[in-house]
């Protein structure tokens, strides 16, 4: 018994380090973050997320993006993301207080996405990349997400997101393709994704 | 009283009705559904290696959204973990746990109650990952209905195992019961905690990934680890009938995954927006890990010198000693990559995968194989019927295991100094890795025929006839032929 | 009857088969329970613990940043952060802050105006030819009435925005304007801001497009408005040449 004690007592205390440690403590030290007010233009950093974008989280999560996908920039000490270009300045902790819902990945078996929306600031593009990755790079390595789209007759107008496909893509006459509202609230998440503002602890290191 | 031998173990069994028919039940469920949940895994694995190899394959579907690459991969991964590896340690450590506490009420519907749960849980997280319930983080994508049961199965396994020992008649303990017990309280602990934190609590902000990856490192350290090394702890020794080396060794090895296991997680993700010394500290504990494990190491290795000519006929022994040999392998490998010179390389890329699989593929599920080799026999009564396929296996494996962890370690090495060089564009890295995703074709195909083998000399054991209580054999496989030789 | 006698009788294993534990003892007696030894810790083992708890103190508390939450990179970063001269701020950065404040509305991110309203900034002659007295009247005053930019027509109305930006601001966010979307032209330093809000210090209302045109042309933006520079006037819709800005040539 007494071994036994010492065994699951040990246990406990040397495993409840590594949880306080590593899971509450920066729970607790990032719970006290608060958005930087520049003194000079009165900008908030990081910038609210718009509605729009914060449906988007759940679409990224459920298709696995960031199986692929990483979302934060390595100081210059840990690596070459800064000379790549996934961002001006490393990502740190106030860069996602706002957000509901943090995908770091480990793989970037497809780009950095911490600053795509900085890179690519059009809807449709992101439309038709996600409809069909071929059109931008043949030999891409991202499959095609058709199923986040509608192809739906012309009601009068066409629909203002529809795609602009052509070739093999093109809907049939009198269709078209519009994105479902999955699609749109994922683009609308991409396109949030920009941490180019400066802040007072990851100041944008200027050449 | 001669050294422990098998015969009189079996009998042991065979005699022991109580005990050996109330456990018997659970064990062999948990050993039938880790099983199944490994092909389900290995056959989404193979579904998704070649997705990844080729986006515009006809096995990529890009109209129905639950066989995409980003549902598909995860989930096997998950089944692999929770399913399989997690499913098999259960079950021997129901065996071991009982084995050595003989206590009289051992409880039997607790772990058939809790396996019951576990795979109702499995089959929600598939349903929900798969239909686009995924929580995104990885290892930990099933949804709050699939965690919740898995977790409470999980809990319902840690009360269990404390209360048979608690309640143990044996005077005496093993190492293996230390391991078996810290592994199912700790998990318990931690997936619980995470899920609820992320989940439940939703924590928002740079704290989920700290979350997220204290609970891999917990997952990998303190929940396979501790089983793995558990059931090598206690079948070796008596698979060749000697005491194990040391327990002093044994002590070290205890304490040191215990003190340094938690820590280890947040390695994965250097340079991540989380206060710096939670980052050193994971590297720290990344490279202290390979004391206990060199404990664990020199230990097995004092304890079998002399009789390494046993591992070549005890199939049971070849699985066991090569898992402990690759989990060696694996904590010095994961050392020397977490080193942010290392690190700085290798992070992102397929070098990463490569050491997890060497972690999951080589050390955890050569040591689930082996246990199955070693309890199943003595579970049902019947001997393994064709040693040559166990041998089949066993090779399969190697090579599988070989071909998966060579290839996307190189792969990612190139992969790492492509990204490296901002002159070389994205697409160009790809390229270079690109050959390489044969190879994890390949690799896949392999693990898909080892888990073949595995389940067919499973299944094969019971249309053997009753093994004889008085035979000379071991219940284990043992190939005769070569036992004559050496 | 113990299995201590046992395995020391038997040949050849007797060296590497350790001392049997006591605890152990009880258990001997079941086959089915393994027997633990007393074997020694290797002596590099002890060592090698040693060096690496060693090891392991000393790189966590070079490389921890203090301990605090909120250094995340684990070299320290040398240099004073607070005292000695700090890198003035990017003039860019703060314009493309301030345009999205109020500019953004008519003129948009895109800097494309809105067809038959707002002009465009992009690719816009006013905005990037040498006459940037004009640009700065502009901006300085308000507009009212037809535009013609880029061979369209617009019409509508632009407030003044002397009242609300300081000089500094006001170059700033012109600066900006000249730099994104494709623009490329030497940035207007506040002096040349403060210079023309002096020059126009008598005007109340908002110009006509007409009326900024008559203003000889003048390119403040550059000290003294030194003829040579116009030969680096940028095509409109150059490709944006990162933020490269032309440091100002004095003499």
């Amino acid at each position: 018994m007494n071994r036994l004690s010492k065994i699951i007592g040990g246990g406990f205390v040397l495993f409840g380090l590594s949880w306080w440690g590593l899971a509450v403590y920066p729970y607790l030290s990032f719970a006290t973050l608060k958005a930087n007010v520049d003194p000079n233009t009165k900008e908030v950093a990081p910038p609210d997320i718009p509605g729009a974008a914060q449906q988007g989280y759940r679409v990224y999560a459920a298709n696995g993006c960031v199986t692929c996908h990483s979302q934060f920039v390595r100081d210059k000490s840990e690596g070459g993301d800064i000379d790549r270009e996934w961002g001006k300045r490393r990502t740190v902790a106030r860069d996602y207080m706002k957000d509901d819902q943090v995908f770091l990945g480990v793989s970037r078996f497809g780009p950095d996405l911490t600053n795509v929306g900085v890179r690519q600031k059009d809807a449709q593009w992101f439309y038709r990349y996600l409809y069909d990755p071929r059109l931008f790079d043949p030999e891409t390595t991202m499959p095609s997400y058709r199923w986040l789209f509608r192809d739906q007759a012309i009601a009068g107008q066409p629909a203002q997101n529809a795609l602009k496909l052509e070739g093999a893509d093109a809907p049939r006459p009198g269709h078209e393709i519009v994105p479902t509202a999955e699609a749109e609230a994922l683009v609308a998440y991409l396109l949030s994704l920009k941490r180019d503002y400066a802040l007072p602890e990851a100041p944008v290191s200027q050449q | 009283m001669s050294v422990p031998n098998q015969t009189a173990d079996l009998q042991l069994n065979r005699a022991a009705a109580g005990n050996g028919s109330v456990l018997r039940g659970p064990i062999l469920l948990f050993f039938v559904s880790g099983l199944f949940w490994l092909l389900i895994a290995v056959a989404l694995w193979l579904l998704s290696a070649f997705q990844v190899t080729d986006p515009f394959s006809p096995l990529v579907f890009p109209d129905v959204a639950w066989l995409t690459y980003g549902r598909v991969y995860p989930v096997a991964m998950d089944l692999l973990v929770y399913g399989w590896a997690s499913m098999i340690g259960v079950g021997t450590a129901i065996w071991i746990l009982d084995r050595m506490a003989k206590n009289p009420f051992p409880g039997g519907y607790l772990p058939l109650l809790a396996g019951i749960i576990w795979n109702l849980g499995l089959v929600f997280g598939v349903w929900g990952v798969l239909g686009g319930g995924s929580t995104g983080k990885e290892w930990l994508e099933f949804p709050l209905y699939a965690a919740f049961p898995i977790w409470l199965a999980e809990i319902i396994m840690a009360i269990w195992a404390v209360a048979l020992v608690i309640g143990r008649r044996s005077k005496g303990g093993y190492i293996s019961q230390a391991f078996l017990l810290t592994a199912f309280i700790a998990f318990a602990w931690a997936y619980g905690s995470a899920n609820g934190l992320l989940q439940f609590f939703k924590v928002s902000g740079a704290a989920e990934p700290a979350i997220q990856w204290w609970y891999f490192g917990c997952l990998i350290s303190l929940w396979l680890t501790p089983l793995g090394v558990g059931i090598v702890y206690h079948f070796v020794p008596l698979l060749i009938g000697r005491p194990l080396y040391s327990a002093k060794l044994a002590a070290i090895s205890f304490w040191g995954i215990v003190a340094f296991g938690g820590w280890t997680g947040i390695a994965q993700i250097l340079g991540a927006p989380l206060p710096a010394w939670n980052q050193t500290a994971s590297v720290v504990a990344n490279v202290l890990l390979v004391i206990p494990v060199l404990a664990f190491a020199t230990n097995l290795h004092l304890t079998m010198k002399g009789s390494f000519d046993v591992i070549k006929p005890n199939l049971a022994l070849r699985f066991l000693v090569t898992g402990g040999m690759v989990f060696g392998l694996a904590s010095i490998w994961n050392a020397l990559t977490t080193f942010r010179s290392v690190n700085r390389i290798l992070e992102f890329t397929w070098a990463v995968t490569a050491r997890t699989d060497l972690f999951l593929i080589g050390f955890v599920t050569l040591i689930c194989f082996g246990a199955i080799y070693y309890t199943l026999p003595r579970l049902v009564g019947r001997s393994w019927k064709y040693t040559r396929l166990i041998q089949w296996h066993f090779w399969f494996s190697i090579i599988a295991l070989g071909t998966l962890v060579f290839d996307l370690t190189i792969a990612g090495v190139l992969q790492g100094f492509g990204q490296m060089d901002p002159k070389v564009p994205f697409a160009a890295v790809i390229d270079i890795i690109r050959p390489f995703l044969l190879g994890y074709e390949l690799a896949a195909v392999f693990i898909g025929v080892s888990a073949l083998l595995g389940l067919a000399s499973f299944l094969t054991v019971f249309v053997n006839p009753a093994w004889a209580p008085d035979s000379k054999e071991a219940p284990e496989p043992v190939i005769n032929e070569e036992v004559s030789l050496a | 009857m113990s299995a201590h006698e046992e395995h020391s009788e038997t040949p050849g294993i007797g060296e590497t088969v350790p001392r049997l534990r006591e605890e152990g003892d009880a258990a001997i007696t079941d086959p089915a329970v393994p027997l633990v030894g007393d074997g020694v810790v290797p002596r590099w083992l002890i060592g090698l613990i040693f060096f690496a708890l060693f090891w392991s103190g000393a790189y966590l508390f070079s490389y921890s940043g203090g301990f605090s939450a909120d250094v995340f990179d684990y070299l320290p970063k040398f240099g004073p952060l607070t005292s000695g001269p700090q890198a003035a701020p990017d003039p860019k950065v703060i314009g493309k802050a301030l345009f999205s404040q109020n500019c953004i509305t008519c003129h948009q991110a895109t800097g494309q105006g809105l067809p038959g309203q707002y002009p465009p900034l992009a690719g816009s002659e006013i905005v990037l030819g040498d006459a940037s007295n004009r640009f700065i009247a502009i901006a300085l005053k308000g507009l009212q009435g037809p535009v013609t930019v880029k061979g369209q027509n617009f019409n509508n109305s632009m407030q003044a925005w002397e009242g609300q930006y300081t000089d500094a601001q006001l170059a700033a966010i012109l600066t900006y304007v000249r730099s994104d979307w494709g623009n490329n032209a030497p940035p207007i330093p506040p002096e040349a801001v403060k210079q023309m809000r002096d020059e126009l210090k008598d005007r109340k209302e908002q110009w006509t497009f007409a009326e900024v045109m008559k203003l000889p042309a003048k390119d403040v933006a550059k000290a003294g408005g030194s003829e040579q520079q116009a030969a680096n006037k940028p095509a409109p819709g150059a490709s944006p040449a990162a933020s490269a800005s032309p440091a100002p040539q004095q003499k």
